[in-house]
């Protein structure tokens, strides 16, 4: 089986932050090709994400070789291959600085064409820049999708052609698309790439095996416009949001009702709103917080690609949300299949995340002279002395370079799931009487909701109570020290396959869990 | 937890039964009667090395008699060592599962916990002997002892079971506390135990 996610938007980009975290815990399918959507190419949220895969698919590739460092096929951790475009972003208009005229070739067009878009489009919007995105104006990003050719010579588009093939020689090819209603990218790419899909299939003769599914994110945050906003400037108006949700979901109503263009359809919103702490336009200067509707959409792609999950000839559509009181709960969160519990496999990953930086990320850190102290010690003789011991050196090659890049590389991943999750907390929440009941942040991050790029910041060093402190870590989860994950580490069994650092990276995350 | 520590006992037993399984070998020879007819068994050996056999013809005490009363002094000296030396090996077997080792690098400042324990089990051993050698009156066996041989006793018993107890300790300590352990990650097959 083949599986495609195609993110559109900030929302979607947000949304692919949540799957890659999700993935690295085991919730993933095997094998996952990620794209993403915005005409803002240097957005804040977009570009976090596509470090984050490079991350990701940089951490996996280095822990999945055969004979080398190996976490065997059977680990959970990282499982999913993720693969992307060189460029994982497709910019639906190339070019500076594209404005609608220049698409649309205005000035060519005949006078009565002219006049039935000046209908359409106020000449502000027609000549609004349109390297920031769409600013909320989905009419305005229809018109630009829809100009732009699905062809096999598009990066981006090839992958959809060669995923229809596929199809079209008996595999199963999942496509999933996320995106939000209220924006501007996501509101006009959802409908429209999905038909394009379709298109293609239908091009190419493919009737069977390509089941499209998406996510639809409902309004979910807000955010207070500053006053000294020009009133004719073009951006997303929070105030329209839901008159824009409400159109939309008409329009979705009819095209559902006429023509099944998804299989599945996951649809969640959040109320009320998550006031988001500061606006920006677009740009590198959009850092979004991570907040936790986008984990549904996330889950629901997952859910999507599992194996489990039947796809049947009837449209599906799915809305979920949470219980009824203010406070978010683990219980909120549903699993990928039945067989597949969501809750356990992200707590695992948190555990995993938080031992490794602040406990053996740093012993396993510099020279080997330096690492050699722990050599008396079972967890070290036991995953690590064995495993990387090299013949030709007569010692632990843990300290070369090679092996140093990779403890380097999952101690900044491990950052990165812990500033996730430690955000997502903060943000979801902030300004509300909601309360988050996931996990205890304050002991090992700060949240700083003025920062707009660096929202949480972990400490550095914790002090002994702080340690203490990681039993609590995890609300309404069995308590589980530090002291029994040393203890875990030192009896889990290793698998034959493992090797390398793959030996001691899994039998950590194990250990991290149930 | 439970796990771990069900998955350390069976080597604790292994350790312990080195030297625990002759001592019990030993206690119940010395229990036996003198006349079953036996290389080991009822055998007065035991008598034969600590007794002042001169001091009890002497006293013009049956010396047959001196022996199954002094075997049986022994038979208990070592009965209440043996099971002095299982508490504190298993206690500090099962308790090292209990110890917060959080953190590599921290299982040897629990050394000094071993330490003590171990200090504590030494002095033990050597209050036992003296009670049991000395100062009980439930053994008249004990004035047929000399000085020297109290002595004797004395030191080889601690000796004994202070092997018995640092064996089953090391084979049986939870595998993140051995470096609190004297030497025991230097056992040669120290990653599987």
């Amino acid at each position: 089986m083949k599986n495609f996610l195609i993110g559109i938007g900030g929302t979607g980009a947000k949304c692919i932050e949540h799957l890659v975290h999700s993935c690295s815990a085991g919730l993933g399918p095997d094998q996952l090709w990620v794209g993403m959507v915005d005409q803002d190419e240097a957005n804040g949220n977009v570009n976090k994400t596509k470090i984050l895969l490079s991350k990701y698919q940089n951490l996996r590739n280095s822990l999945r070789v055969e004979g080398g460092n190996d976490l065997s096929s059977v680990s959970n951790l990282f499982k999913t291959n993720i693969t992307t475009n060189n460029d994982s972003v497709w910019l639906p208009l190339k070019g500076a600085d594209p404005t609608l005229e220049e698409i649309i070739h205005y000035n060519a067009l005949k006078p009565e064409v002219k006049g039935l878009l000046d209908c359409l489009y106020d000449p502000q919007e027609r000549q609004m820049n349109l390297s920031e995105g769409f600013r909320g104006r989905p009419n305005i990003g229809a018109a630009a999708m829809l100009a732009t050719a699905a062809n096999e010579n598009d990066s981006f588009w090839s992958q959809v052609h060669k995923a229809i093939d596929a199809a079209k020689g008996g595999e199963e090819v999942r496509i999933f698309i996320i995106g939000s209603i209220f924006g501007g990218t996501g509101a006009s790419g959802f409908p429209n790439i999905a038909r394009k899909i379709r298109a293609i299939q239908s091009e190419k003769g493919v009737t069977s095996n390509v089941h499209l599914g998406g996510a639809l994110m409902l309004p979910y945050f807000d955010y207070d416009v500053p006053e000294e906003m020009d009133e004719g400037t073009i951006y997303a108006k929070p105030n329209q949001f839901l008159d824009q949700t409400k159109a939309a979901l008409e329009y979705y109503s009819k095209l559902f009702e006429y023509n099944k263009i998804f299989d599945q359809v996951y649809i969640t919103g959040w109320d009320p709103l998550t006031k988001l702490p500061k606006f920006e336009i677009g740009g590198n200067t959009q850092f979004n917080s991570p907040l936790f509707p986008e984990t549904y959409a996330a889950l629901g792609a997952l859910k999507f690609f599992n194996k489990d999950n039947e796809i049947s000839e009837e449209q599906q559509i799915f809305h979920i949300g949470k219980n009824e009181s203010t406070d978010i709960l683990w219980s909120d969160i549903p699993n990928v299949s039945s067989n597949l519990n969501s809750k356990d496999r992200i707590i695992n990953l948190i555990r995993f995340a938080f031992s490794y930086n602040w406990m053996f990320g740093p012993a396993l850190t510099g020279t080997l002279s330096k690492i050699k102290k722990y050599s008396n010690e079972h967890w070290f003789k036991r995953l690590i002395l064995t495993h990387t011991y090299d013949d030709d050196l007569k010692s632990s090659n843990i300290g070369r370079e090679n092996n140093q890049e990779i403890i380097k590389l999952v101690q900044e991943y491990s950052q990165d799931v812990l500033t996730w999750i430690a955000d997502m907390n903060y943000s979801t929440v902030a300004n509300s009487d909601q309360r988050m009941d996931l996990i205890l942040t304050d002991f090992f991050s700060e949240y700083d909701p003025k920062n707009n790029s660096k929202k949480v910041s972990l400490k550095e060093k914790l002090s002994s109570d702080d340690k203490k402190q990681f039993k609590k870590l995890i609300y309404d989860n069995e308590e589980l020290s530090l002291a029994n994950i040393m203890s875990n580490i030192s009896y889990i069994k290793t698998n034959r396959d493992q090797k390398g650092l793959g030996v001691f990276m899994d039998i950590l995350f194990r250990s991290c869990g149930k | 937890m439970i796990v771990n520590i069900l998955k350390t006992l069976p080597w604790y037993f292994v350790g312990a039964a080195v030297l625990g399984v002759p001592s019990i070998l030993l206690i119940i020879s010395l229990f036996a009667p003198l006349d079953v007819e036996s290389i080991f068994f009822g055998s007065g050996w035991v008598a034969d090395i600590f007794m002042d056999l001169e001091g009890v013809l002497e006293d013009g005490q049956d010396p047959a008699m001196a022996t199954a009363a002094f075997n049986l002094l022994f038979a208990w000296l070592n009965v209440n060592l043996l099971i002095i030396t299982i508490i504190f090996s298993l206690g500090w077997c099962i308790g090292s599962h209990f110890l917060n080792i959080n953190e590599p690098g921290k299982a040897k400042f629990f050394g000094f916990y071993w330490l003590i324990v171990t200090g504590v089990f030494v002095g033990a051993i050597i209050l036992v002997c003296f009670i049991v050698l000395d100062f009980s009156s439930s053994f008249t066996a004990s004035q047929d002892i000399t000085g020297p041989s109290q002595t004797n006793i004395i030191i080889l018993s601690t000796i004994y079971y202070g092997l018995m107890y640092w064996i089953s300790v090391i084979l049986g300590t939870a595998r993140q506390a051995r470096s609190a352990v004297l030497l025991a990650n230097k056992l040669p097959a120290r990653n599987f135990l």
